[in-house]
């Protein structure tokens, strides 16, 4: 690795934990004095869950910007590390207002200088394509679940993070595969059938799910290329 | 040979193609896959997006329905103010404000919250806070302090509305202020059932309440009279750019002006089926036209179609403050003792919300008339509303909290 790429991802990592620990002062004050400074936090109805969701998102960040500083980081881990920068960076100009445009600014930065390669990056992507939507289509799911009322939060909850483990333990049983895509899908489809939405990302899922479940060539939609070390 | 060369073309084909950089069938299709499984994953993002922001999946949550949930638990005086909170109020504009002293609840009037031309003399407003009142009396009882009540203390025009000095009694229970956290309008449709004229009888209950009588309609044809005159008074409200806009303005389309404002009309007291809802959440906000229109397709086809009776309520003095009051504590009673008994109301005032417009606005008057044709010669109409067995239950609408409305 260069002396140049080192110091970008040095520079990166600074960014990201700057931008980490302004944003865990943003979802500060949003959880204790947002409703005092409306139009600094963005006159949420809900300031202490949004703050508190705030401060979960920018440890993440903060902890991605750490991490991305390792040496001879693969790719895939390398892409991970800025969405996890990316990632809320943006998620969080919905929930701090005004308080997040530095935060924002500085992850933003650091996410895009902590990639090494564009294409390669693309091709890791490419080549998990169809994890990655199963993953979104869970994240779909916890989305809904969070404006839910309690038994369909946990409902909502519990089959989003089943979706994700089904679109990323490749390794475990075929029936725990296709039982963690059932379970991430069916459940909460049934609770939450009058409001259509749970029902069309359900079937989406499933379809979606088929490929990654098989686990065979066709989740993988990349040219061959590894997904391993930087070149 | 001929077979050993097709053999060697069939397998060279796609490689050859990917070598020169071209597209095989197989790329295409896969691409197209590809592309389209990612286009819909994203559609199915903004759509889960929508269900979170419209709060889909929790109808009637969050802080502005919490009221629902609280006002068995405060006691003492503020107890029967989250009580009172809960009443009905025209356009859920809850015009109240409450002065909790140490021995007695002093009620306001809060003269901004008003419809506007929609309610041109205030009438609708003042009966509003006698609902409010009904039901703050109801919570002193039952918590054992005895309200007297002094209607309009400082006269008339006064902002204070009501003086309800408290004693010491022995708490008195009741079913209808066991039925104060179950009252709400019911949009809804009713049962084809008729509800009987002793069921009626028992709903209304006069006491301490004089100047005023109940008028019911249930005959076929007054009924059929009527409806018509609802549906033409719902028109001609729609049609009346003022009375529309000044009424638009308190319905509230999302999720994050529900919770912020706590009042108003929402889309989940309109008594639509749960998908039909959830689907009506999904779409963006309607425009005040469709919201019109959407209002009197309703009144056609479900509120005076399914209705099994009218109520309506009289006076020789409709313009009276004290007499409103009287009129709005007896409507409250009156949906108590019909929601302890499982029926559904729903105030349905257009058409004396059209005769108010046409008086103060100086035009022909066009439905009092035909109103009073169908009333008895001594009863001028103060108030309206239908009655039914319902089809589904109604939700609970927003309010502010006690300590919202308390100072």
């Amino acid at each position: 690795m260069s002396l140049r790429v080192q110091h970008r991802h040095r520079l990166a990592g600074r960014l990201g934990v700057a931008g980490g620990a302004f944003g865990v002062a943003a979802g500060a004050v949003q959880a204790t004095v947002g409703t005092r400074i409306p139009e600094w936090t963005g006159a949420k109805a809900e300031p202490i869950s949004l703050g508190l969701l705030t401060i979960g998102l920018s440890v993440i960040a903060g902890m991605a910007a750490a991490r991305q500083r390792t040496p001879d980081l693969s790719v895939r881990a390398r892409a991970v590390c800025a969405l996890g920068l990316i990632g809320p960076g943006l998620l969080c100009l919905s929930t701090v207002g005004r308080l997040w445009y530095l935060p924002a600014i500085l992850l933003l930065a650091a996410g895009t200088m902590s990639i090494d390669g564009w294409r390669d990056t693309a091709t890791a992507i490419a080549q998990d394509w169809f994890r990655i939507l199963l993953s979104a289509l869970g994240a779909c799911e916890v989305l809904m679940a969070a404006g839910a009322a309690p038994v369909l939060m946990a409902v909502g909850a519990a089959s989003g993070i089943a979706l994700i483990a089904a679109a990323w333990l490749p390794s475990a049983p075929l029936g725990v595969r296709v039982g963690l895509a059932v379970l991430g899908t069916v459940p909460f489809a049934a609770l939450a059938w009058t409001a259509i939405v749970p029902i069309v990302v359900a079937v989406v899922a499933l379809l979606v799910a088929v490929p990654v479940v098989r686990n065979d060539r066709t989740a993988s939609v990349g040219h061959g290329s590894d997904s391993g070390r930087p070149r | 040979m001929t077979t050993r060369r097709n053999e060697l073309a069939a397998s060279r084909a796609p490689e050859d193609e990917e070598e020169s950089g071209g597209w095989s069938r197989r790329d295409v299709l896969r691409t197209l896959g590809i592309g389209g499984a990612t286009v819909v994953v994203a559609g199915a993002g903004v759509l889960s997006y929508r269900v979170y922001d419209t709060a889909v999946l929790d109808p009637g949550g969050g802080k502005a329905y919490d009221p629902w949930g609280q006002w068995r638990g405060t006691p003492g005086p503020l107890g029967a103010v989250a009580g009172a909170v809960l009443a009905a109020s025209p356009h859920n504009t809850q015009p109240w404000i409450f002065e909790v002293g140490p021995g007695a609840v002093d009620v306001f009037v809060d003269a901004a919250r008003t419809t506007g031309a929609v309610d041109p003399f205030r009438r609708e407003q003042y009966v509003g806070l006698g609902c409010a009142l009904e039901n703050l009396v109801l919570g002193c009882r039952a918590r054992g302090l005895q309200p007297d009540v002094t209607l309009l203390p400082d006269g008339a025009d006064a902002p204070r509305v009501a003086h309800v000095a408290l004693s010491d009694g022995a708490p008195e229970p009741s079913s209808l202020f066991d039925a104060i956290g179950d009252r709400h309008t019911n949009r809804g449709p009713y049962q084809p059932r008729a509800v009987t004229a002793e069921t009626l009888a028992a709903l209304v209950d006069m006491t301490d309440l004089p100047g005023l009588a109940v008028h019911w309609i249930t005959d076929l044809e007054p009924k059929k009279a009527f409806s018509q005159l609802l549906i033409d008074a719902a028109e001609a409200l729609t049609s009346d750019e003022q009375q529309s806009r000044d009424g638009f303005i308190w319905f509230r389309d999302s999720n994050d002006d529900v919770q912020r404002h706590r009042d108003g009309l929402v889309l989940d007291g309109q008594g639509l089926t749960p998908l039909v809802l959830s689907m009506a959440k999904l779409l963006p906000a309607s425009s005040r036209a469709a919201g019109d229109r959407f209002w009197v397709k309703q009144t056609k086809t479900v509120h005076t179609a399914t209705a099994a009776a009218y109520g309506v309520i009289t006076t020789a003095s409709p313009g009276d403050r004290q007499t409103q009051l009287h009129a709005g504590r007896l409507l409250q009673r009156i949906h108590l003792t019909a929601t302890s008994r499982d029926i559904a109301l729903q105030h349905m005032n257009q058409i004396t919300e059209r005769m108010d417009r046409e008086q103060a606005t100086g035009a022909a008057a066009t439905f009092a008339p035909r109103f009073a044709d169908l009333l008895p010669a001594d009863g001028h109409p103060l108030l309206t509303f239908r009655v039914g067995y319902p089809v589904r239950e109604a939700r609970p609408t927003p309010r502010r909290s006690a300590a919202e409305v308390t100072r």
